[in-house]
Protein backbone atom coordinates (compact mmCIF):
# COMPACT_ATOMS: atom_id res chain seq x y z
CA UNK A 1 0.00 0.00 0.00
CA UNK A 2 1.60 3.03 -1.05
CA UNK A 3 0.59 6.19 1.51
CA UNK A 4 1.95 9.58 2.37
CA UNK A 5 1.24 9.19 5.80
CA UNK A 6 4.28 11.51 6.22
CA UNK A 7 2.89 14.19 4.64
CA UNK A 8 2.52 17.60 5.81
CA UNK A 9 -0.76 18.01 8.47
CA UNK A 10 0.36 22.03 8.55
CA UNK A 11 -2.86 24.01 7.15
CA UNK A 12 -1.51 27.98 7.66
CA UNK A 13 -4.03 29.89 9.47
CA UNK A 14 -3.87 31.95 6.79
CA UNK A 15 -3.61 31.51 3.37
CA UNK A 16 -1.86 34.43 1.83
CA UNK A 17 -2.15 32.53 -1.42
CA UNK A 18 -6.09 32.81 -1.40
CA UNK A 19 -8.24 35.80 -0.85
CA UNK A 20 -10.29 35.78 2.35
CA UNK A 21 -13.47 35.17 0.17
CA UNK A 22 -11.84 31.98 -1.50
CA UNK A 23 -10.79 31.11 2.10
CA UNK A 24 -14.30 31.22 3.56
CA UNK A 25 -15.58 29.48 0.39
CA UNK A 26 -13.32 26.58 1.08
CA UNK A 27 -14.06 26.43 4.61
CA UNK A 28 -17.60 26.60 4.02
CA UNK A 29 -17.20 23.67 1.24
CA UNK A 30 -15.78 21.95 3.95
CA UNK A 31 -18.39 22.11 6.77
CA UNK A 32 -21.15 21.30 4.17
CA UNK A 33 -19.15 18.27 3.04
CA UNK A 34 -20.11 17.00 6.68
CA UNK A 35 -23.59 17.91 6.79
CA UNK A 36 -25.38 14.64 8.44
CA UNK A 37 -28.30 15.52 5.60
CA UNK A 38 -26.12 16.00 2.50
CA UNK A 39 -25.86 13.34 0.06
CA UNK A 40 -23.34 10.78 0.53
CA UNK A 41 -22.00 10.24 -3.04
CA UNK A 42 -21.47 13.67 -5.16
CA UNK A 43 -21.98 13.23 -8.83
CA UNK A 44 -18.43 12.51 -10.15
CA UNK A 45 -18.40 9.69 -7.31
CA UNK A 46 -21.71 7.94 -9.06
CA UNK A 47 -20.25 8.71 -12.95
CA UNK A 48 -16.35 7.23 -11.45
CA UNK A 49 -18.41 4.26 -9.72
CA UNK A 50 -20.73 3.38 -12.67
CA UNK A 51 -18.37 3.53 -14.84
CA UNK A 52 -16.45 0.51 -12.16
CA UNK A 53 -18.83 -0.90 -12.01
CA UNK A 54 -19.57 -1.61 -15.21
CA UNK A 55 -16.10 -2.95 -16.17
CA UNK A 56 -16.18 -5.24 -13.32
CA UNK A 57 -16.05 -9.06 -14.04
CA UNK A 58 -19.34 -10.65 -14.51
CA UNK A 59 -18.30 -14.04 -13.41
CA UNK A 60 -16.83 -12.58 -10.06
CA UNK A 61 -20.29 -10.63 -9.35
CA UNK A 62 -22.50 -12.16 -10.71
CA UNK A 63 -20.62 -15.54 -9.33
CA UNK A 64 -20.98 -14.56 -5.88
CA UNK A 65 -24.53 -14.11 -5.57
CA UNK A 66 -26.88 -16.38 -3.72
CA UNK A 67 -29.02 -18.83 -5.72
CA UNK A 68 -26.53 -19.16 -9.05
CA UNK A 69 -23.80 -21.50 -10.02
CA UNK A 70 -19.92 -19.33 -11.19
CA UNK A 71 -20.31 -22.44 -14.07
CA UNK A 72 -23.43 -21.35 -15.45
CA UNK A 73 -22.41 -17.55 -15.21
CA UNK A 74 -19.35 -18.60 -17.53
CA UNK A 75 -21.26 -21.03 -19.75
CA UNK A 76 -23.41 -18.27 -20.47
CA UNK A 77 -20.99 -15.72 -21.02
CA UNK A 78 -19.18 -17.79 -23.49
CA UNK A 79 -21.87 -19.61 -25.21
CA UNK A 80 -22.12 -19.34 -28.69
CA UNK A 81 -18.88 -17.67 -29.26
CA UNK A 82 -19.35 -14.50 -26.68
CA UNK A 83 -16.91 -13.06 -24.97
CA UNK A 84 -18.84 -11.27 -22.29
CA UNK A 85 -16.20 -10.41 -19.63
CA UNK A 86 -17.99 -7.21 -17.71
CA UNK A 87 -21.15 -5.61 -17.00
CA UNK A 88 -20.51 -3.39 -20.15
CA UNK A 89 -19.74 -6.44 -22.21
CA UNK A 90 -22.80 -7.74 -21.74
CA UNK A 91 -25.24 -4.69 -21.92
CA UNK A 92 -22.93 -3.37 -25.22
CA UNK A 93 -23.74 -6.94 -26.87
CA UNK A 94 -26.29 -6.97 -29.80
CA UNK A 95 -27.26 -10.36 -29.00
CA UNK A 96 -27.19 -10.84 -25.36
CA UNK A 97 -27.84 -13.77 -23.37
CA UNK A 98 -31.33 -13.13 -22.10
CA UNK A 99 -30.84 -15.33 -18.94
CA UNK A 100 -27.72 -13.03 -17.86
CA UNK A 101 -29.50 -9.97 -18.11
CA UNK A 102 -32.06 -11.77 -15.97
CA UNK A 103 -29.16 -12.63 -13.57
CA UNK A 104 -27.53 -8.82 -13.65
CA UNK A 105 -30.70 -7.53 -13.14
CA UNK A 106 -31.32 -9.66 -9.79
CA UNK A 107 -27.88 -8.79 -9.08
CA UNK A 108 -28.82 -5.07 -8.82
CA UNK A 109 -32.40 -5.15 -7.49
CA UNK A 110 -30.58 -6.96 -4.26
CA UNK A 111 -27.88 -4.43 -3.97
CA UNK A 112 -31.13 -1.78 -4.39
CA UNK A 113 -32.23 -3.47 -1.22
CA UNK A 114 -29.25 -3.88 0.79
CA UNK A 115 -28.21 -0.95 3.42
CA UNK A 116 -24.69 -2.72 3.09
CA UNK A 117 -24.36 -2.58 -0.33
CA UNK A 118 -21.25 -1.57 -1.24
CA UNK A 119 -22.93 -0.08 -4.48
CA UNK A 120 -24.75 3.40 -4.30
CA UNK A 121 -28.83 2.92 -4.71
CA UNK A 122 -28.30 5.42 -7.86
CA UNK A 123 -25.43 3.32 -9.93
CA UNK A 124 -27.81 -0.37 -9.03
CA UNK A 125 -30.60 1.64 -10.27
CA UNK A 126 -28.79 2.57 -13.82
CA UNK A 127 -27.73 -0.78 -13.72
CA UNK A 128 -31.29 -2.74 -13.19
CA UNK A 129 -33.02 -0.23 -15.78
CA UNK A 130 -30.03 -1.20 -18.32
CA UNK A 131 -30.48 -4.79 -17.75
CA UNK A 132 -34.54 -4.11 -18.66
CA UNK A 133 -33.49 -2.10 -21.83
CA UNK A 134 -30.96 -4.28 -23.47
CA UNK A 135 -33.95 -7.32 -23.00
CA UNK A 136 -36.71 -5.28 -24.37
CA UNK A 137 -34.40 -3.55 -27.35
CA UNK A 138 -31.93 -6.68 -28.12
CA UNK A 139 -34.23 -9.66 -27.17
CA UNK A 140 -37.68 -8.48 -27.41
CA UNK A 141 -38.30 -9.79 -23.94
CA UNK A 142 -40.02 -7.92 -21.27
CA UNK A 143 -37.37 -9.54 -17.55
CA UNK A 144 -39.96 -6.94 -15.08
CA UNK A 145 -42.93 -7.52 -13.33
CA UNK A 146 -42.91 -3.23 -13.62
CA UNK A 147 -45.42 -2.18 -16.03
CA UNK A 148 -44.05 -0.48 -19.07
CA UNK A 149 -45.38 3.18 -17.70
CA UNK A 150 -43.53 2.38 -14.54
CA UNK A 151 -40.33 1.34 -16.54
CA UNK A 152 -40.56 4.63 -18.77
CA UNK A 153 -40.72 6.40 -15.64
CA UNK A 154 -37.42 4.36 -14.44
CA UNK A 155 -36.03 5.59 -17.78
CA UNK A 156 -36.56 8.73 -17.76
CA UNK A 157 -35.08 8.71 -13.53
CA UNK A 158 -31.94 7.56 -15.37
CA UNK A 159 -31.75 10.24 -18.21
CA UNK A 160 -32.09 13.14 -15.44
CA UNK A 161 -28.94 11.84 -13.93
CA UNK A 162 -26.47 14.69 -15.06
CA UNK A 163 -23.62 12.65 -14.75
CA UNK A 164 -24.56 9.22 -16.64
CA UNK A 165 -21.98 8.87 -19.15
CA UNK A 166 -23.02 8.92 -23.14
CA UNK A 167 -23.53 4.95 -24.21
CA UNK A 168 -26.17 4.58 -21.19
CA UNK A 169 -28.02 7.31 -21.82
CA UNK A 170 -28.18 6.43 -26.14
CA UNK A 171 -29.59 3.10 -24.35
CA UNK A 172 -32.21 4.79 -22.46
CA UNK A 173 -32.86 7.22 -25.02
CA UNK A 174 -33.46 4.24 -27.26
CA UNK A 175 -35.76 2.41 -25.05
CA UNK A 176 -37.52 5.91 -24.47
CA UNK A 177 -38.40 5.91 -28.13
CA UNK A 178 -38.97 2.08 -28.04
CA UNK A 179 -41.63 2.76 -25.58
CA UNK A 180 -42.69 5.87 -27.26
CA UNK A 181 -43.62 3.80 -30.27
CA UNK A 182 -46.15 1.72 -28.10
CA UNK A 183 -47.36 4.66 -26.63
CA UNK A 184 -45.97 3.95 -23.13
CA UNK A 185 -43.87 6.99 -22.46
CA UNK B 1 2.19 25.02 17.11
CA UNK B 2 -1.40 23.06 18.30
CA UNK B 3 -3.76 26.11 18.00
CA UNK B 4 -7.04 24.08 20.07
CA UNK B 5 -4.70 22.37 22.45
CA UNK B 6 -7.11 20.90 25.03
CA UNK B 7 -6.98 16.81 24.81
CA UNK B 8 -10.37 15.35 23.82
CA UNK B 9 -10.73 14.25 27.46
CA UNK B 10 -10.76 17.67 28.54
CA UNK B 11 -14.08 18.49 28.64
CA UNK B 12 -13.62 22.29 30.26
CA UNK B 13 -15.21 25.17 28.18
CA UNK B 14 -14.05 28.32 26.58
CA UNK B 15 -15.47 30.31 29.90
CA UNK B 16 -14.32 27.73 32.32
CA UNK B 17 -10.82 28.66 30.70
CA UNK B 18 -11.51 31.88 31.58
CA UNK B 19 -12.14 31.86 34.94
CA UNK B 20 -8.98 29.76 35.49
CA UNK B 21 -6.94 32.20 33.80
CA UNK B 22 -7.86 35.15 36.07
CA UNK B 23 -6.72 33.12 39.10
CA UNK B 24 -3.44 34.12 40.58
CA UNK B 25 -2.41 30.89 40.92
CA UNK B 26 -0.16 28.55 38.78
CA UNK B 27 -2.94 27.40 37.68
CA UNK B 28 -4.35 30.54 36.42
CA UNK B 29 -1.37 31.22 34.08
CA UNK B 30 -1.50 27.90 32.22
CA UNK B 31 -5.00 28.25 31.90
CA UNK B 32 -4.01 31.84 30.31
CA UNK B 33 -1.05 30.51 28.07
CA UNK B 34 -3.47 28.11 26.97
CA UNK B 35 -6.39 30.96 26.15
CA UNK B 36 -3.71 33.20 24.30
CA UNK B 37 -2.30 30.07 22.46
CA UNK B 38 -5.69 29.10 21.40
CA UNK B 39 -6.55 33.17 20.46
CA UNK B 40 -3.35 34.88 19.27
CA UNK B 41 -3.35 33.25 15.79
CA UNK B 42 -6.64 34.08 15.31
CA UNK B 43 -6.11 37.93 16.22
CA UNK B 44 -3.24 37.26 13.73
CA UNK B 45 -5.40 35.80 11.26
CA UNK B 46 -7.45 38.84 10.96
CA UNK B 47 -4.62 41.03 10.88
CA UNK B 48 -2.72 39.29 7.78
CA UNK B 49 -6.01 40.52 5.84
CA UNK B 50 -5.17 43.94 6.63
CA UNK B 51 -2.58 45.13 4.25
CA UNK B 52 -3.06 48.69 4.93
CA UNK B 53 -1.02 47.94 8.07
CA UNK B 54 2.51 46.69 7.91
CA UNK B 55 3.85 43.95 9.93
CA UNK B 56 5.69 45.77 12.70
CA UNK B 57 2.45 47.75 13.49
CA UNK B 58 0.70 44.15 13.26
CA UNK B 59 3.36 42.75 15.91
CA UNK B 60 3.37 45.81 18.31
CA UNK B 61 -0.49 45.89 18.07
CA UNK B 62 -1.02 42.18 19.11
CA UNK B 63 1.91 42.66 21.56
CA UNK B 64 0.66 45.94 23.63
CA UNK B 65 -3.22 43.95 23.74
CA UNK B 66 -1.40 41.25 25.47
CA UNK B 67 0.40 43.26 27.39
CA UNK B 68 -1.58 46.14 28.48
CA UNK B 69 -5.14 44.71 27.78
CA UNK B 70 -5.12 41.10 28.56
CA UNK B 71 -1.97 41.07 31.47
CA UNK B 72 -2.22 44.79 33.17
CA UNK B 73 -5.65 45.91 32.71
CA UNK B 74 -6.90 42.21 33.53
CA UNK B 75 -9.12 41.74 30.10
CA UNK B 76 -10.49 38.36 30.88
CA UNK B 77 -11.80 39.56 34.68
CA UNK B 78 -14.04 41.52 32.55
CA UNK B 79 -15.53 38.80 30.13
CA UNK B 80 -19.19 38.07 31.42
CA UNK B 81 -20.27 34.37 30.45
CA UNK B 82 -23.79 35.38 30.25
CA UNK B 83 -22.95 37.83 27.60
CA UNK B 84 -22.50 35.26 24.40
CA UNK B 85 -19.34 33.75 23.01
CA UNK B 86 -15.94 34.77 24.62
CA UNK B 87 -14.23 34.92 20.98
CA UNK B 88 -17.06 37.76 20.42
CA UNK B 89 -15.86 39.82 23.51
CA UNK B 90 -12.03 39.42 22.53
CA UNK B 91 -12.48 40.45 19.53
CA UNK B 92 -14.48 43.35 20.88
CA UNK B 93 -12.18 44.46 22.79
CA UNK B 94 -8.56 44.11 20.19
CA UNK B 95 -11.10 46.56 18.15
CA UNK B 96 -11.25 48.95 20.64
CA UNK B 97 -7.65 48.20 21.77
CA UNK B 98 -6.71 48.85 17.95
CA UNK B 99 -8.43 52.42 17.98
CA UNK B 100 -6.80 53.69 20.66
CA UNK B 101 -3.05 52.33 19.66
CA UNK B 102 -3.81 53.87 16.70
CA UNK B 103 -5.62 57.23 17.79
CA UNK B 104 -2.46 57.44 20.06
CA UNK B 105 0.13 57.39 17.37
CA UNK B 106 -1.97 59.31 14.71
CA UNK B 107 -1.75 62.19 17.23
CA UNK B 108 -4.92 64.83 17.83
CA UNK B 109 -6.63 63.85 14.81
CA UNK B 110 -8.09 60.57 16.72
CA UNK B 111 -7.37 61.91 20.18
CA UNK B 112 -10.26 61.61 22.58
CA UNK B 113 -13.04 63.55 23.05
CA UNK B 114 -11.91 65.15 19.61
CA UNK B 115 -15.01 66.14 16.91
CA UNK B 116 -13.99 63.53 14.42
CA UNK B 117 -13.30 60.70 16.74
CA UNK B 118 -13.56 57.74 14.87
CA UNK B 119 -15.39 54.38 15.14
CA UNK B 120 -13.43 51.14 14.88
CA UNK B 121 -15.67 50.48 11.72
CA UNK B 122 -14.62 54.36 10.81
CA UNK B 123 -10.79 53.75 11.14
CA UNK B 124 -10.90 50.48 9.59
CA UNK B 125 -12.59 51.97 6.59
CA UNK B 126 -10.07 55.12 6.48
CA UNK B 127 -7.52 52.48 6.48
CA UNK B 128 -8.62 51.50 3.04
CA UNK B 129 -10.29 48.35 4.19
CA UNK B 130 -13.72 47.33 4.88
CA UNK B 131 -15.92 45.52 7.82
CA UNK B 132 -14.38 42.38 6.01
CA UNK B 133 -11.62 42.24 8.96
CA UNK B 134 -14.46 41.06 11.26
CA UNK B 135 -14.97 38.31 8.51
CA UNK B 136 -11.30 37.62 8.52
CA UNK B 137 -11.28 37.02 12.05
CA UNK B 138 -14.21 33.81 12.27
CA UNK B 139 -12.74 32.97 8.85
CA UNK B 140 -9.50 32.19 10.61
CA UNK B 141 -11.25 31.00 13.74
CA UNK B 142 -13.06 28.23 11.67
CA UNK B 143 -9.56 27.62 9.40
CA UNK B 144 -7.86 27.19 13.46
CA UNK B 145 -10.66 24.78 14.82
CA UNK B 146 -10.32 22.61 11.17
CA UNK B 147 -6.38 22.69 12.02
CA UNK B 148 -6.66 21.37 14.86
CA UNK B 149 -9.71 18.70 13.49
CA UNK B 150 -7.34 17.84 11.34
CA UNK B 151 -4.16 17.15 13.48
CA UNK B 152 -6.70 14.92 15.57
CA UNK B 153 -7.99 13.18 12.82
CA UNK B 154 -4.16 12.40 11.61
CA UNK B 155 -3.22 11.30 15.16
CA UNK B 156 -6.10 8.81 14.83
CA UNK B 157 -5.50 7.23 11.89
CA UNK B 158 -1.82 7.20 12.86
CA UNK B 159 -2.88 5.54 15.86
CA UNK B 160 -5.22 2.78 14.22
CA UNK B 161 -3.02 2.23 10.89
CA UNK B 162 -5.58 3.69 8.76
CA UNK B 163 -3.08 5.58 6.61
CA UNK B 164 -5.67 4.96 3.93
CA UNK B 165 -8.38 7.24 5.79
CA UNK B 166 -5.84 9.64 6.29
CA UNK B 167 -4.59 9.64 2.92
CA UNK B 168 -8.40 9.99 1.04
CA UNK B 169 -8.87 12.69 3.70
CA UNK B 170 -5.91 14.25 2.67
CA UNK B 171 -6.74 14.24 -1.12
CA UNK B 172 -10.06 14.79 -1.57
CA UNK B 173 -10.97 17.09 1.33
CA UNK B 174 -7.52 18.89 3.00
CA UNK B 175 -6.41 19.92 -0.55
CA UNK B 176 -9.04 21.17 -2.58
CA UNK B 177 -11.21 22.98 0.35
CA UNK B 178 -8.23 24.32 1.87
CA UNK B 179 -5.73 24.24 -0.69
CA UNK B 180 -7.69 24.92 -3.43
CA UNK B 181 -6.17 22.73 -5.36
CA UNK B 182 -7.38 19.91 -7.48
CA UNK B 183 -9.11 16.78 -5.59
CA UNK B 184 -6.22 13.33 -6.73
CA UNK B 185 -9.09 11.17 -9.06
CA UNK B 186 -10.93 8.52 -7.81
CA UNK B 187 -8.61 5.72 -10.36
CA UNK B 188 -6.10 7.64 -8.95
CA UNK B 189 -6.44 6.74 -5.26
CA UNK B 190 -7.76 3.47 -6.14
CA UNK B 191 -4.06 2.69 -7.48
CA UNK B 192 -2.45 4.30 -4.58
CA UNK B 193 -4.65 2.37 -1.98
CA UNK B 194 -4.40 -0.69 -3.75
CA UNK B 195 -8.54 -0.94 -3.30
CA UNK B 196 -10.56 -3.40 -5.70
CA UNK B 197 -12.85 0.02 -6.71
CA UNK B 198 -13.54 3.77 -6.42
CA UNK B 199 -16.68 2.77 -4.54
CA UNK B 200 -14.17 1.76 -1.32
CA UNK B 201 -12.22 4.75 -2.03
CA UNK B 202 -15.67 6.66 -1.81
CA UNK B 203 -16.54 4.78 1.35
CA UNK B 204 -13.33 5.77 2.90
CA UNK B 205 -13.90 9.50 1.74
CA UNK B 206 -17.38 9.20 4.15
CA UNK B 207 -15.29 7.28 6.91
CA UNK B 208 -13.12 10.33 6.90
CA UNK B 209 -15.63 12.88 6.85
CA UNK B 210 -17.40 10.89 9.66
CA UNK B 211 -14.68 10.97 11.75
CA UNK B 212 -13.30 14.87 11.09
CA UNK B 213 -17.43 15.66 11.75
CA UNK B 214 -17.06 14.11 15.29
CA UNK B 215 -13.85 15.64 16.21
CA UNK B 216 -15.36 19.23 14.84
CA UNK B 217 -18.17 18.64 16.97
CA UNK B 218 -15.74 17.71 20.48
CA UNK B 219 -14.25 20.70 19.79
CA UNK B 220 -16.68 23.25 19.36
CA UNK B 221 -18.56 21.86 22.66
CA UNK B 222 -15.80 22.73 24.36
CA UNK B 223 -16.41 26.65 22.97
CA UNK B 224 -20.16 26.53 24.27
CA UNK B 225 -21.66 26.16 27.53
CA UNK B 226 -23.87 23.07 26.94
CA UNK B 227 -23.41 20.43 24.39
CA UNK B 228 -27.31 21.41 23.23
CA UNK B 229 -25.76 24.80 21.65
CA UNK B 230 -23.31 22.72 19.32
CA UNK B 231 -25.88 22.36 16.61
CA UNK B 232 -26.36 26.06 16.46
CA UNK B 233 -22.74 26.66 16.63
CA UNK B 234 -22.06 24.74 13.81
CA UNK B 235 -24.72 26.53 11.56
CA UNK B 236 -23.77 29.92 13.14
CA UNK B 237 -20.00 29.02 12.23
CA UNK B 238 -21.15 28.31 8.41
CA UNK B 239 -23.32 31.31 8.57
CA UNK B 240 -20.20 33.58 9.18
CA UNK B 241 -18.40 31.98 6.51
CA UNK B 242 -20.79 33.05 3.37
Amino acid sequence: MSTSSSDSISVPLTDSTRTLREEAKGLLALLNEMDPGEPLWSHEDLESILSHQMEAPLLIDLGSMHGVNAEQVQQLASTRGLVLRSFEDLLTHPHPPVELLIFTKEFAKRNLASPRSPIPAEVARILYFSCISSAMLKCGRKISQLSLTEIGEGIDWCLHRPWLQSEWRELFKNTKGFLEERGEA
Amino acid sequence: MSLLHQSPSDHATRWSLVARAVSPEDAGTRAMDELLRIYLPVLQGMLARWPQLDASTKEDLLQSFVQKRILENQLLAKADATKGRFRSFLLKAFQNHIVDEIRKSTGAKYSPGAENLLSYDELAESLGHSAELEKAYHVAWVRNLVEEGSRRLHADCMAKGRNDLWLVFQERLQKPFLEGSAAMPYEELVQRLELSSPSQASNLLISSKRQLRKILEALINETVEDPSEMEAEWDFLKKCLK
